[in-house]
């Protein structure tokens, strides 16, 4: 299928460049300057400190990749009752010394830097969906001969159905990651030192209900199809994502925000779209008033499962 | 039919009830080509009552018993007058005499329909003459780049021949060829149109004030009609141009009977290049060639039974293709691999039409017609394998295919009753049986069951009737009132709408009048477009359980003036559609979703304006310039977080200007300019940091990456720089033993202009990031050379009645 696309458009474009590239002219366009905006980032939950990342806005043609303000003063507020001044701890990061943010308290954020105006936000940790149950089959995906190598075939696949009940009369919105405990530690380099002990896998799915997949990491999707019933999800991850006899895997149901759902759902179309000339640019969702960025919340229920692995080389240990 | 028969016979009997007026009816043609001619005025300068010629040259006027002293007009001919006593019913044909110049740009006679006088509003037709007179690109003709150039049109983007008329898109078309749809209208991407301007008589656009006969689209209705073929003697004319040579050849079959045209049109760049390519890929047991050619073939024959029956069979046929092909040969242990590849790109249509005219009494005309079009694209790429040595041969081969496209069939009937010359009654009826098909791959290969897969045909029925009545009330009201009545049969879903039309005319001077129109259009087909660029891949669709049709409504005033020989119109328009599809926002044709109704959005859209015209039809200088402010904006729930957004092609300010100067005998020159506020774009103003990081269990931030995203303030808020552009062209025209020849120079683009055409973030030399806009096309001669076999019979008059 995709050779058949990719053969389509580079006939497209090779025709398209036959007739451009004859005559075409290069010319300088002006475009109006900017002064530049505070950007706060922060998905946030009831289970860690409130960490925010502050930046600037740049002008689309500035060289610069990134501008962090360490200098910027963020201001928290928890339902309207002020909290703390957060604490810089480098590359753009604050975090709070003095509390964790709860559920279904609203909390505001107010950032200040130099000349810029002052940015703000807010939002609020919905309560979390308890997963019910995960019940694990193997299945096998058979190509139906329409790929590169001319057909055939088919490969192992775990299918979980992950039962969860969605509130009734109240708008849901859903993220769903699932992660493996790693039996080797990646190290990750940030200005605190620490050692992974979960990284993300990839998974599938056909089910009705989802509605978009961020780099087959997670999977996001409302309560349209759901709404106030008990729903088994069903998402596939290949066997070949577990090269241990043993594995340990977390399935991670976030109870998102409403702007946490916008914000990565046009954020994977966006992606998704990046440098296509076919397509119209798409606009990443945006919950900063004076600013960019999003300030989200959201609260997460996880449930363990132990998955054999299948064996297709030596690891060594 | 019975409903139809009973009208039929109530209509015949009421007609001879008013037995103390007669009717006088029949054809006016041209008398050099037997060519009907449509809109011809036909007028009784003593009961100062007249009528217009049909579609298909018919007249009918019922008048007072005793003198009648009629008048036949038309633009380019020279006006007939004639007496008779009126006693009874009669049929009197006209062979009108045309006072056309040997160059055919000055143009002399009287107006054949008054602007002031008919109730049309937002109708335009161009001669064809001045099609062919005005500058060009790359010296090819173009119709509907000439219509691009009147208030209210306006192009998709440099050099592309799409139509957005008053704010709509280019599926709200509806473009006829003797009277059947085509679909694209586009060769190489929109560079070129389809139409072969050699091969047609007359060109209509109605823009508002659509009358009730025409339905099925929002925007416009394009009306083109195909010449019938000269009924007199043996007419050939061609040219031969720097990327294209047509050939037209008209000649009677049997004389006054029946006649035929048949007129083609191929590029030749692929031939011309052919040799280049070949040189260029020539690489060690490499062979490979490459190339990209369009053709039309417009062929029309017809035969004339008698003054009451007429029967037309035309038919059109184009396509572009784009083509590569290699072998490579090799020997390897005494092994000779032989592997070809070909790849083809290629879209056309196919248009038919079996047409019958018949005179049913002097007051009653009919025309029935059976239609087909179709059009398709598609992809194909084969592979092949062989491998052959002493004793073995092994063959190994692929094939995919990608196609799309839509077929119609259709008949219909129209009926024109023309009871008195205080009313003008339409009636009709047509059905289309549309089958769509949205995407079908095709895979085959040696020794694997061929594979098909894909979105299934759809299938649909579309019908209409409709019921439309020119009345005159007084000597200074005239309207035009009627209903179209339509449906759509589509997988067990149907649809129907009752559509008014109402236009009206009031004279408030003998050379000023004032004009409004209402209307409402349903369109029960959709195009699947990128919007970005007019690509053949582009799906048409038909309404479905989900996607209900599109619908308009359309208020629309002007006035009306003639000062000495101009026609100044002042023209507003206020107009509302529902119902647009667009593409969701990271949908695609190419996207992973294979149920096309899954990657769409429905919403609407406003536009309104107001468009200037000054036109000139008559002398040697003619010509028109026109100007439109207007405003195009759409809104969908999911897109642009559901905030209206100005539409791509909303254009502030467009001006067209589009002038013909006779300079003597042999020579005239034409000038184009045109200026347009720059197409309206989504455009990145700033860049920010993303809000990833988060993708580990255990939280915090990974500051070692970060994804920019691009900032736009809303869908479509920058404009690109405005378009301008002059062309000139010079005809130079001569009489030779064996006919005319004219040498035609052009220069499109007089001034070099770099008119935008995309715009692409890059980086330069330095590695500092630029905005670069890309031009298409700078200045560009051109030439051809034109010839006209046969000799027309042509008067020298140059007149400005």
């Amino acid at each position: 299928m995709k050779l058949k696309y990719r053969n389509i458009i580079t006939l497209i474009f090779i025709t398209i460049i036959i007739s451009i590239l004859s005559c075409r002219k290069v010319i300088d366009v002006k475009l109006p300057t900017k002064d530049g905006k505070i950007v706060i980032n922060s998905f946030f939950n009831d289970k860690e400190q409130l960490t925010v990342n502050i930046s600037k806005s740049l002008h689309i043609l500035d060289n610069m990749e990134t501008k962090f303000l360490d200098d910027a003063e963020v201001n928290i507020f928890e339902n309207n009752a002020f909290k703390e001044t957060m604490t810089n701890i480098g590359g753009g990061n604050f975090i709070s010394k003095t509390f964790t943010p709860s559920k279904e308290y609203t909390y505001k954020i107010y950032a200040k830097y130099g000349d810029l105006k002052q940015a703000y936000s807010e939002n609020t940790i919905p309560n979390p969906i308890k997963i019910i149950s995960v019940d694990t089959s193997t299945v096998y995906v058979t190509n139906n001969g329409i790929n590169q190598s001319g057909g055939g075939g088919s490969y192992p696949q775990y299918q979980l159905k992950i039962k969860f009940k969605d509130t009734e009369n109240i708008r849901n919105y859903y993220s769903l990651k699932i992660y493996l405990k790693n039996q080797y530690y990646y190290y990750k380099n940030t200005s605190e030192t620490k050692y992974l002990d979960y990284s993300t896998i990839y998974f599938t799915s056909n089910d009705l209900a989802i509605e978009t997949f961020n780099n087959g990491e997670s999977a996001l999707f409302s309560d349209d199809f759901l709404n106030g019933k008990e729903y088994s999800l069903l998402i596939n991850i290949d066997k070949y994502n577990f090269p241990f006899t043993d594995n340990h895997v977390l399935i991670e149901l976030n109870s998102v925000s409403k702007e946490y759902y916008l914000y990565n759902k046009s954020y994977s179309l966006y992606q998704k779209v990046k440098g296509d000339p076919f397509s119209e640019p798409v606009q990443v969702y945006n919950n900063i008033v004076n600013g960019y960025g999003i300030f989200a919340g959201y609260s997460s229920d996880t449930l363990g499962i132990e998955l054999k692995g299948e064996v297709y080389y030596y690891i060594e240990k | 039919m019975r409903i139809i028969s009973t009208i039929i016979l109530f209509l015949t009997l009421s007609g001879l009830i008013l037995a103390q007026k007669f009717t006088i009816s029949g054809y006016v043609t041209d008398i050099s080509t037997g060519e009907k001619l449509i809109n011809a005025s036909v007028y009784d300068a003593n009961t100062l009552k007249g009528t217009t010629t049909n579609e298909y040259g018919f007249y009918s006027i019922t008048l007072p018993e005793g003198k009648v002293k009629l008048t036949v007009s038309y633009v380019g001919f020279k006006t007939i007058q004639k007496e008779i006593t009126l006693s009874a019913n009669q049929t009197l044909n006209f062979s009108a005499n045309p006072t056309i110049e040997l160059s055919e740009v000055v143009i002399s006679g009287e107006k054949s329909d008054n602007i002031v006088e008919n109730t049309k509003l937002g109708v335009i037709e161009i001669p064809i003459q001045k099609i062919k007179s005005l500058p060009v690109l790359f010296g090819e003709v173009d119709l509907i780049k000439t219509i691009q150039l009147l208030p209210g049109v306006q192009s998709g983007g440099e050099g592309t021949s799409g139509l957005y008329v008053r704010g709509g898109g280019p599926d709200q078309n509806l473009i006829l060829l003797d009277g059947v749809p085509v679909y694209n209208a586009d060769h190489l991407f929109g560079f070129f149109s389809v139409f072969n301007a050699d091969a047609i008589k007359n060109v209509t656009l109605i823009k508002g004030g659509f009358p009730a006969r025409y339905g099925g689209r929002l925007s416009s209705v394009l009306d083109i009609r195909m010449k019938e073929g000269n009924n007199q003697e043996v007419m050939a004319e061609g040219s031969i141009g720097i990327i294209a040579s047509k050939l037209t050849i008209e000649a009677p079959i049997i004389k006054n009977k029946s006649s035929f045209i048949i007129s083609g049109r191929r590029t030749y760049i692929d031939i011309l290049t052919q040799p280049l390519i070949r040189m260029a890929t020539k690489n060690e047991g490499v062979k490979a060639t490459a190339g990209y050619y369009f053709y039309d073939l417009n062929a029309k024959i017809n035969y004339n039974f008698s003054d009451k029956s007429h029967l037309f069979l035309s038919s059109y046929m184009g396509n572009d293709k784009a083509y590569m092909r290699s072998k490579y040969e090799y020997l390897y242990n005494e092994t000779l691999y032989k592997q070809t590849t070909k790849m083809n790109l290629g879209w056309g249509n196919i248009t038919s039409a079996l047409r019958w005219n018949y005179k049913i009494n002097n007051k009653l005309f009919s025309n029935s017609t059976l239609t087909y079009s179709r059009y398709k694209f598609l992809v194909a790429q084969e592979y092949g394998e062989t491998q052959e040595s002493n004793n073995s041969k092994i063959e190994n081969n692929y094939s995919l295919q990608f196609f799309s496209g839509i077929n119609d069939v259709a008949g219909k009937i129209d009926l024109d009753y023309i009871p008195n010359t205080n009313h003008y009654i339409r009636f009709g009826a047509n059905d289309t049986y549309h089958t769509f098909n949205p995407g079908i791959n095709s895979w085959k290969a040696t020794n694997i069951i061929d594979t098909t897969f894909g979105n299934p045909k759809i299938y649909g029925n579309e019908w209409y009737a409709y019921f439309e009545d020119d009345v005159k009330i007084g000597a200074r009201l005239k309207t035009n009132a009627g209903l179209h009545y339509s449906g759509f049969f589509v997988k067990g879903k149907y649809y129907h709408s009752l559509q008014p039309r109402l236009s009206a005319r009031f004279i408030i001077t003998e050379n000023w009048s004032i004009k409004g129109a209402y209307t409402n259009m349903v369109q029960y087909i959709h195009l699947l477009t990128t919007a970005k660029i007019g690509l053949p891949t582009d799906l048409w669709l038909p309404v479905t359980e989900n996607i209900p049709p599109q619908t308009s409504n359309q208020l629309a005033f002007s006035t009306v003036h003639t000062i000495k020989k101009f026609e100044v119109s002042v023209e507003g328009y206020y107009k509302t559609m529902q119902n647009l599809i667009e593409y969701k926002e990271g949908a695609g044709l190419f996207s992973e979703q294979t149920i096309w109704q899954d990657k769409v959005e429905i919403g609407k859209g406003l536009a309104y304006g107001m468009e200037f015209l000054i036109r000139k039809d008559f002398g040697k200088t003619s010509g028109w310039i026109g100007y439109t402010l207007s405003w195009s904006t759409r809104q969908f729930e999911n897109l642009n977080f559901g905030k209206s957004f100005p539409y791509r092609y909303d254009r502030r300010n467009d001006i067209g200007i589009a002038i013909t100067q006779k300079i003597n005998d042999h020579i005239d020159v034409g000038v184009v300019w045109v200026f347009g506020t720059g197409n309206a774009v989504s455009l990145a103003t700033e860049k920010y940091n993303s809000n990833i990081g988060y993708n580990n269990y255990g939280g915090g931030y990974e500051p070692t990456y970060y994804d920019q995203i691009e900032y736009f303030e809303s869908r479509n808020d920058y404009r690109m720089p405005s378009y301008h552009r002059l062309d000139l062209s010079f005809n130079h025209t001569k009489e030779k033993k064996w006919g005319t020849r004219t040498i035609s120079i052009g220069i499109y683009n007089v001034y070099n202009r770099k008119n935008p055409f995309f715009l692409n973030f890059e980086n330069d030399s330095y590695g500092n990031r630029i905005l670069v806009q890309y031009s298409l096309f700078p200045l560009i001669p051109s030439f051809s050379y034109s010839f006209k076999f046969g000799k027309a019979r042509v008067n020298q008059t140059i007149e400005e009645n």
